[in-house]
């Protein structure tokens, strides 16, 4: 973390709440992000980590709480405001097959946020400044002209970064960034979001069930379940010494390329005990 | 074992053969090349993953030894199952091997079920129907499969309907359902990908712990390389379409004999600390309509000299109970 | 080292590139699909001839000769011209066809353009919006619906001057409400994609992201049902023409030639025939190309034109 005494953190989430209907997705949520900061969300599904990273983002209107940017409450703005308010956060979404419009070419695919933000680059610029970020996600020159469907699963992610950075945001929400995409490419997609941060600069939320791919990257991390945050500890304490129960069930259930086969016979049982409550819980 | 008692068995003999296995699917007049020759075989009770990315044909050789490809898709080649060849057998035929020779689960649960039906009746209608067993011998034995797979109150829960059970529950009645028939070999195509980690722990041990007990032979598909350490003994890389590494998979993991199994490994963030110690691996995999001269791998490789372009290499032996496709393997071997 | 495309096993050729990049084309499934590439061909012959052979054809056309009363077809006596014979004010069938065809067009034309439009803007809006905007517009579609289109317009022309502009006005508004459903209901499914998501989060206004990135999707649809619906618009705008609602003379389409050649239909079968022959012809080319645009449109059923498509070439060889 690189927080200084004196200044207000990028981001102060307090008392988030969402309910879904009877369904409580997320439950009086509260945590501060520093500038610069990479803080891991992660959780199983239901967890409510998506819900909060779209409520964040007013992507979704949160029940309760409060989110503020630099000290503005984001929930105050009118919808111009926040609107405008959008350049300095931006979101990756988790599949980039989705997350890319179909019929758009990925020039016009980068350049959306100048269209929606005028005034923010000039038109004449914009042609440059698409080949700079394609250069910066590692793709070729020539792909600006290409439609999606051309792309492989990586270099679409590739491009929704590159679409992500073109306003420059504060703060990057990264949703699942690379879990629908194949083993080969993930560790391709994660150097690079992690070189670009470095780059940048930028405050990152990074949200994943990956626990292994956290660990490599996160500053802290956030254990979401049933819409709470139930451990919220620096990247290294946690997986060293995790006070929570589900932060341990989780971690044990993380199957390890190293170490004893969870699954070989003699292993204590408490283990299966607790991942059969769970699965119990759920149905 | 009564079903299995049905197709003999010679001693020493593999259980399963897969000889040159093709699947190519021809659509809008292209050709794609889902599995590009695949030679394998599996003896009685032995446990073998099959590892790999989108693309690379696992799934599909599953489904191929299931004989579960549809037009457009064709088969070629051989699959040899308890000395019977499987490859252009009708619908009928197939479905006499399947069940007390073959069962496979699949990675939607959901899709497999049929929602109309409680699970009780769908598995006791397999024990009725194909062992011909009375309503009250199938409810028992219906019971005694759910609680093998490990739900609680097996009784209470035999009228529950798919909809009512979790996706980790789910699956668990789809494996009941696989093992009704006491196969010889459960084909798994990724059966907890789906499902969080807590729950897929569960599954992993279930699966290891019936293949064990039971003896049956397990053909696990997966893209995890740790999942697969979890359940399986030997372990088969595939890539394009082809077998690129075979072996027991701790000495592979430990000495991987082929550029991409060691490429999959160091860009695995399990045996890392920090992400700028993570080596990706570069470009794409291929194109499924492309035709290849050389290695398959060597677009990507960072070790690829010209004779890999020009020479496609032979799957070979490079150490004892190791074959790698690669004309570097024992290079590869000695360097660790 | 970023490969999307399948690496040739030769060297490919400029010509067999042209191919290729045309096989992947939706034109090249036209071609191979007869049926449709004659609708195609017929409904651009038919615009062509109204457009260019109206204005040539109009003093021909009303061009009265008592000499050629009921002259009957396919006769070559008085030139080519009354080949397909004349009508009881020895009017040149052929002629009349001619101009009757620019205003059939004209007018279904201009009567499913205003209706795809308007229907499908307010659908698009309705759909994205929802609430009660949506409710109320659904509403007033589904009175639309309940009342007869045909009777609506009966009454309509009754009451207003039957004119080319009431006609296409009563017509459109008659026919809003499938533009209205179709591009709603797309939108509903849309409207939850992830892209619109991802739209949002930049900043993007409703208005944006329907006119950016909902219309390009709902246009293929909107463009089938546009064809189909050219084929039962033009049937209304005769039906009406023909109940003598709908154009006078000197406006003419071919509701009207029908109407006018009924009334010596036994001495002069040619009067109705030919006229309700073009409209049946119309009809038939704009259904045909508008099934084959909705199943080349559908990626599912696309494949598998290709692929019956690539059947039969292999039967061939």
């Amino acid at each position: 973390m690189r927080t200084d005494g004196h200044t207000t953190p990028l981001l102060q989430v307090s008392g988030l709440t969402k309910h879904f209907g009877k369904y409580t997705a997320l439950d009086n949520v509260d945590f501060d992000l520093a500038e610069g900061e990479i803080l891991a969300v992660v959780g199983e599904s239901g967890s409510g980590k998506s819900t909060l990273a779209r409520t964040i983002l007013r992507l979704v209107e949160a029940s309760s709480g409060s989110v503020r940017y630099r000290g503005k409450d984001l929930f105050s703005l009118s919808a111009r405001e926040m609107r405008g308010m959008r350049q300095n956060l931006q979101m990756i979404f988790q599949d980039p097959y989705a997350s890319l419009h179909p019929r758009r070419k990925v020039a016009e695919l980068i350049s959306e946020p100048w269209r929606v933000h005028k005034g923010v680059l000039k038109r004449s610029q914009w042609g440059e400044r698409v080949r700079e970020l394609l250069g910066q996600v590692g793709l070729p020159e020539s792909y600006a002209n290409y439609h999606p469907a051309r792309l492989s699963g990586g270099e679409r992610q590739r491009v929704a970064i590159a679409r992500a950075l073109a306003l420059q945001p504060d703060l990057l929400i990264l949703d699942e960034p690379v879990s629908a995409l194949d083993v080969s490419i993930q560790a391709q997609v994660i150097k690079l979001l992690m070189s670009l941060q470095q780059e940048f600069g930028f405050t990152c939320i990074f949200i994943s069930h990956d626990l292994a791919l956290v660990r490599l990257l996160a500053d802290r991390v956030a254990v979401m379940y049933q819409g709470r945050i139930v451990e919220l500890e620096k990247t290294a304490k946690l997986f060293a010494a995790p006070a929570n129960g589900y932060t341990r069930l989780l971690l044990d259930s993380s199957p390890s390329l190293e170490g004893e086969v969870a699954a070989a016979p003699g292993r204590s049982s408490d283990l299966t005990t607790a991942a059969r409550s769970r699965t119990e819980l759920e149905s | 074992m009564t079903a299995a008692a049905k197709i003999m068995q010679q001693p020493g003999e593999a259980l399963i053969e897969i000889h040159d296995l093709t699947v190519q699917f021809r659509t809008a007049g292209r050709a794609i090349n889902a599995v590009r020759g695949i030679d394998l075989s599996i003896g009685p009770g032995e446990s073998v993953a099959i590892l790999g990315e989108s693309g690379s044909g696992k799934s599909v050789t599953g489904k191929a030894v299931m004989g579960l490809i549809n037009a457009p898709g064709k088969v070629s080649g051989s699959v040899r199952f308890a000395g019977r060849e499987l490859v252009g057998l009708s619908e009928t035929e197939l479905q006499d091997v399947r069940g007390p020779g073959l069962a496979m689960v699949f990675q939607d649960s959901l899709d497999a079920l049929n929602p109309v039906f409680s699970v009780g009746e769908q598995i006791m209608e397999i024990l009725m129907v194909r062992l011909g067993w009375s309503r009250e011998k199938s409810r028992a034995e219906a019971i005694s499969l759910m609680q093998q797979v490990g739900i609680d109150s097996a009784e209470k829960r035999l009228s529950s309907y798919p909809h009512q059970f979790s996706g980790g529950m789910r699956q668990r009645i789809c494996i009941a359902m696989a093992i009704a028939l006491k196969p010889q070999l459960l084909i798994a195509d990724e059966p907890t990908t789906a499902l969080d980690v807590t729950v897929q722990a569960g599954i992993l041990k279930l699966i290891a712990k019936l293949q064990r007990e039971s003896g049956m032979a397990l053909l696990f598909v997966t893209h995890d390389l740790a999942v697969a350490r979890q359940v399986a003994s030997y372990l088969v890389v595939m890539y394009a379409g082809r077998i690129v590494e075979r072996g027991p998979i701790d000495a592979l993991y430990a000495r991987p004999a082929h550029p991409y199994t060691r490429a999959l490994l160091n860009s695995n963030p399990g045996s890392v600390s920090h992400w700028s110690q993570l080596h990706p691996i570069s470009g794409n995999p291929p194109d499924k309509t492309m035709v290849f001269t050389g290695c398959a791998f060597a677009d990507r490789c960072p070790r690829a000299v010209s004779r890999c372009r020009a020479e496609a290499p032979a799957l070979r032996q490079v150490a004892p109970g190791r074959d790698s496709r690669c004309h570097f393997a024992e290079e590869l071997l000695d360097a660790h | 080292m970023y490969l999307t495309q399948p690496i040739p096993a030769s060297p490919a050729s400029t010509g067999a590139r042209i191919k290729a990049y045309f096989a992947q084309t939706r034109l090249s499934l036209l071609v191979r699909s007869p049926i449709a590439l004659i609708s195609a061909l017929v409904l651009i012959a038919l615009v062509l001839i109204a457009l260019i052979g109206a204005p040539l054809a109009l003093e021909t056309a009303n061009f009265q000769s008592l000499r050629l009363r009921f002259f009957p077809p396919f006769s070559l006596e008085h030139g080519w011209i009354y080949v397909l014979g004349a009508d009881g004010l020895g009017r040149s069938m052929l002629a009349q066809l001619i101009v009757g065809a620019r205003t059939s067009f004209i007018v279904a034309g201009a009567a499913v353009g205003l209706a795809a439009v308007v229907g499908t803007s307010i659908g698009m809006i309705s759909g994205f919006v929802g609430g009660w905007v949506d409710a109320a517009l659904m509403r007033v579609s589904d009175i639309i619906v309940t009342v007869p289109s045909l009777l609506l317009a009966l009454a309509v022309l009754f009451v207003l001057e039957p004119s080319i502009f009431n006609l296409v006005a009563v017509l459109a508004v008659s026919r809003l409400p499938i533009y209205l459903r179709v591009a709603r209901a797309q939108t509903l499914e849309l409207r939850e994609r992830v892209f619109v998501e991802a739209s949002r989060a930049i900043g993007a206004t409703n208005l944006r992201i329907i006119w950016r990135d909902i219309r390009p999707l709902v246009l293929p649809t909107v463009m089938t049902v546009s064809m189909l619906e050219l084929a039962s618009v033009m049937l209304a705008a005769a039906g009406l023409s023909f109940l003598g609602v709908g154009l006078q003379r000197p406006d003419v389409d071919w509701g009207t030639i029908v109407s006018e050649g009924r009334e010596y239909l036994t001495r002069a079968w040619w009067a109705t025939v030919f006229p309700g022959m073009a409209i049946v012809i119309t009809a038939l080319a704009a259904n045909f190309l508008s099934n084959w645009l909705r199943a080349s449109g559908d990626p599912l059923q696309a494949g598998a034109l290709a692929a019956a498509t690539a059947r039969q070439e292999d039967a061939l060889k």
